[in-house]
């Protein structure tokens, strides 16, 4: 799974503008490079203008699928990513650097996108291309597995103990076996004669 | 020591066992301050069934010693003994006093306890001891310890026997009259006292006499009544009679192997007061030293090293064996074996965390299913490895063929074998007696032969033994007259003794404790109690309406006589009939008989009205009622099991309560007799009265 790109707009202006993007297509052959990130670009504008203010969606086109999240504040972050993707992580990623774009860049800087310096977001994009690593959740999920993991092992470990189930299946069929049933006395017993 | 396993049932015995438990603390708590506890030792298995070490800590008891005749040396200033009242005992607490005595700077307060109660033969010794002011005296009465819901018993010596029939001390009837009366006081009375035995008739006759008692000293002194709540003027609600057997009307059965998986444990191993020393590795948790094994006592998997192991059904899978005919718990316990494994392997199934909890939470049970598993197989194993033998089956042929009246000389040749190759005296003894008793005595040349050849193999002192014997009818000279050979022959066949098809895995009949011979005692109790139908000598087809409802192979759809009674499907089963209809077969055992019905005392018309208006509403309730058999003189294992499987074809209609005077089988019981056995080594030292 892989995330392509991420961008934060502006959208409470129409054409929706740009204000700092990073992009991951490595996938890429070399002289695609520019024009996928240009198509990518226009996508993102074009989802962010049609996202309204604190609503949340995904968009899903060919192999791609754009995770959009629109802040009330008028600005949006797109996360493009490939179907894998777990949409919940792309969601909490946005979450994230929204609430860490806003507490750093007030409004009015926003006017001006050249001034926005926002190197993290690179960070970010190479960081979450494995969701399992940065993802909390995900982690938990991931420590659970573990955990289960090692309980199975525990579990063998615990039950090795002892004497072996088997040698015990294998003693209790030869004591089976072995017995059979105590000796009875055949003889009829109405017999009324005394031989003494 | 837990006793998770009691309290299931209606009566609910684990009152009985609360109630000593409780009187233990009381009785410390007599004496202020640190004490020291010195035990009989033939006491501290019961009390270990009843109280635990923490529970005498708590009341400040440091130290515990056994009652023996070495000397006492201990910085404890209160000492408190607790034991039975035995001469010997008495001495030896005297030397001990006096010992200490001497020495100025100790001053020691003694107390003794005697259980279950003083004796005045007891506090004479210790006056001409010159001890009797330095010890304050007062009793224990440790009436019944419940092993099981279905069995209590009273725990007194195994000389029980020895001591009603040879001895002509009849105090241990005084002592189960007390115990007796201890359960009417806590459960009602009970509505019908029925027995076989002369010990059974003086036991009932007792009980009587002290309901009696009881009740003037009531009259007189109301105080008492208030203080000491009890149920004994009312009928009981849950009890339906009292059945005694004296164990004199049975000796057969406890001369006979026991063959059922806890009978053959007591009989190769010797289960104490419920519990069976077992090698260490048989009870120990595999081979890795675990934290647990440190509680257990010094923790080595060293071979030779004893530990004691509960039989009880708080273990499960012995609750499961305990009563089965030992040929089938090979089998039982491979199926287990098999089923825990599968337990097992459901952890692969276990995918979520929910599945992992739910299988993690079953698994200490399944571990202790395991380490159960594993003991019992090794038990189990050890058993077998006697059971194949020659030998054992050789002296099953022999029971066998002497208890069905096979005729042959090959029985005095198989015991003069035994003596030639010296097995124990107690092997021969038993074979012996159980020859003697089936055959109505030895004939006079055979019976020279055996005195002879015993006294010479085994010492002279067996002359006192055999003399013994004979005085209670174990080894007799036959006389001119067959009465008592043709006694036996006839109870064993109107009461069908011997059943030829047994069905180990799927009995029919209680016959299947011996592998064929049905303990008398218990055919005793179906007389009594499920009023089975009796053939007799003389015209009946064999096999119809003898037994046809209680024994059979198979499938228990007999010809279908209308006259067989049908196991208290109606009205019957709530109401006893004693003896009636038995009369017959009483007479041809030993003792006389009892039958009583006890009633309530009414003092006035109003009471009057009042105990009707009862016994009406009890009439009508269908709630099932519990018959008490108890054993005077002891019971074996083979018995109970015998009872419980009355107990399952009573379902729902009954259930049934053992009580005995101790348990037994008959290795204890003739040792008892047997001079210089280990049992009785000490007893020598004590003086003859």
């Amino acid at each position: 799974m892989k995330l392509y790109s991420i961008s934060i707009l502006r959208n409470d202006v129409t054409p929706a503008s740009v204000m700092t993007a990073q992009y991951e297509l490595s996938e890429f052959g070399f002289f695609q490079r520019g024009s996928v990130q240009e198509f990518m670009g226009f996508w993102a504008k074009t989802v962010a203008e049609r996202t309204n203010a604190g609503q949340r969606q995904s968009v899903e086109q060919d192999n791609y699928v754009g995770h959009v999240y629109a802040r009330a504040e008028g600005i949006a972050g797109v996360i493009i990513s490939d179907k894998e993707y777990p949409s919940r992580v792309a969601f909490s990623l946005l979450n994230k650097i929204l609430d860490e774009f806003v507490m750093r860049f007030s409004p009015d800087k926003w006017h001006n996108p050249q001034s926005i310096q926002y190197p993290e977001l690179k960070e970010y994009l190479t960081k979450y291309q494995d969701p399992k690593q940065a993802d909390s959740i995900m982690k938990v999920q991931r420590d659970l597995d573990d955990t289960k993991v090692i309980l199975h092992k525990t579990i063998e470990g615990v039950l090795q103990r002892g004497e072996k189930l088997d040698s015990l299946i294998e003693r209790s069929e030869e004591l089976s076996s072995q017995s059979k049933v105590f000796y009875k006395t055949a003889k009829k017993t109405n017999s009324c004669c005394v031989v003494m | 020591m837990s006793a998770s396993h009691l309290g299931n049932t209606p009566l609910d015995v684990a009152k009985l066992r609360d109630v000593i438990r409780k009187r233990l603390p009381e009785l410390l708590d007599t004496v202020r301050g640190k004490k020291g506890l010195i035990l009989d030792p033939q006491l501290t298995g019961p009390l270990s069934l009843v109280a635990e070490i923490p529970l005498l800590k708590d009341h400040g008891v440091e130290k515990i010693y056994h009652l023996d005749d070495s000397i006492l040396d201990t910085d404890c200033k209160n000492l408190i003994y607790i034991c039975r009242p035995k001469l010997k005992y008495m001495k030896y607490i005297a030397a001990q006093i006096r010992k200490d005595r001497q020495d100025t700077s100790k001053r020691i307060e003694y107390s003794l306890f005697f259980v279950p109660q003083r004796t005045m033969l007891c506090e004479r010794v210790l006056e001409e001891e010159g001890v009797l002011g330095d010890i304050t005296l007062g009793e224990y009465a440790m009436e019944w310890i419940p092993f099981e819901d279905d069995l209590i018993s009273m725990e007194l010596d195994n000389n029980t026997w020895k001591e009603l029939n040879l001895d002509g001390d009849a105090t241990a009837i005084h002592q189960a009259a007390k115990s007796l009366m201890k359960l009417q006081q806590i459960y009602g009375l009970f509505p019908r006292i029925i027995g076989k035995g002369d010990s059974a008739k003086a036991l009932a006759d007792m009980l009587i006499r002290m309901r009696r008692e009881q009740s003037v000293v009531d009259e007189v002194s109301s105080s008492t009544m208030r203080k000491n709540p009890s149920l004994l003027n009312s009928l009981s609600s849950h009890i339906d009679q009292l059945v005694i057997i004296d164990r004199n009307v049975d000796l057969y059965t406890p001369l006979c192997t026991q063959l059922t998986y806890e009978g053959l444990i007591d009989e190769i191993f010797g289960i104490k007061h419920s519990f069976v020393e077992l090698d260490q590795s048989l009870v120990s948790a595999g081979t890795q030293p675990q934290q647990q094994q440190a509680q257990s006592g010094p923790s080595s998997g060293a071979p030779g090293k004893k530990k004691n192991y509960a039989l009880n059904s708080s273990d499960k899978l012995f609750a499961q064996l305990c009563d089965l005919n030992f040929a089938v718990v090979g089998g039982l316990l491979n199926r287990i074996a098999k089923r825990i494994n599968e337990n097992y392997e459901e952890r692969h199934q276990a995918k979520t965390m929910a599945q992992i909890r739910t299988f993690v939470g079953k698994l200490p049970d399944l571990q202790q299913e395991h380490q159960s598993l594993r003991t019992h197989t090794g038990i189990a194993e050890e058993i077998m490895s006697q059971t194949i033998t020659e030998e054992f089956n050789r002296m099953l042929e022999a029971q066998q063929n002497l208890v069905a009246g096979v005729d042959s000389n090959m029985e005095v040749d198989y015991i003069e074998e035994l003596i030639d190759k010296q097995e124990p005296i107690t092997k021969v003894l038993r074979v012996l007696c159980l020859m003697s008793l089936v055959q109505g005595g030895i004939k006079a040349k055979t019976f020279e032969l055996f005195k002879r050849e015993i006294v010479q193999t085994y010492g002279y002192e067996h002359l006192q033994t055999l003399h013994d014997l004979e005085r209670v009818g174990l080894f007799v000279i036959r006389t001119s007259s067959n009465a008592s050979r043709a006694a036996f022959a006839n109870v064993r066949r109107t009461l069908r003794l011997i059943v030829n098809e047994v069905d180990e895995h799927n009995p029919a009949d209680i016959s299947y404790v011996y592998s064929g011979y049905a303990p008398l005692s218990v055919r005793l109790v179906q007389c009594a109690v499920q009023k089975i139908s009796a053939g007799h000598a003389g015209g009946s087809v064999p096999g119809i309406g003898l037994f046809a409802n209680v024994v059979g192979g198979g499938s228990s759809n007999t010809v279908g006589s209308n006259h067989t009674h049908e196991k208290g499907k109606d009205d019957k089963s709530d109401k006893t009939a004693g003896w009636k209809g038995y009369e017959d077969i009483l007479k041809l055992l030993p003792g006389t008989a009892v039958d009583e019905v006890q009633t309530e005392e009414v003092k006035n018309e109003r009471e009057a009205k009042a105990t009707a208006a009862r016994a009406k509403r009890s009439l009508g309730s269908h709630h099932r009622k519990t018959t008490i058999v108890f054993f005077l003189g002891g019971c074996t294992y083979t018995e109970v099991s015998a009872i419980r499987f009355l107990g399952q074809q009573d379902e729902g209609i009954r259930d049934y309560l053992v009580a005995t005077t101790q348990m037994i089988n008959g290795n204890t019981l003739l040792e008892s007799m047997i001079q210089n056995s280990a049992s009785n080594r000490e007893d020598t030292a004590e003086g003859v009265l």
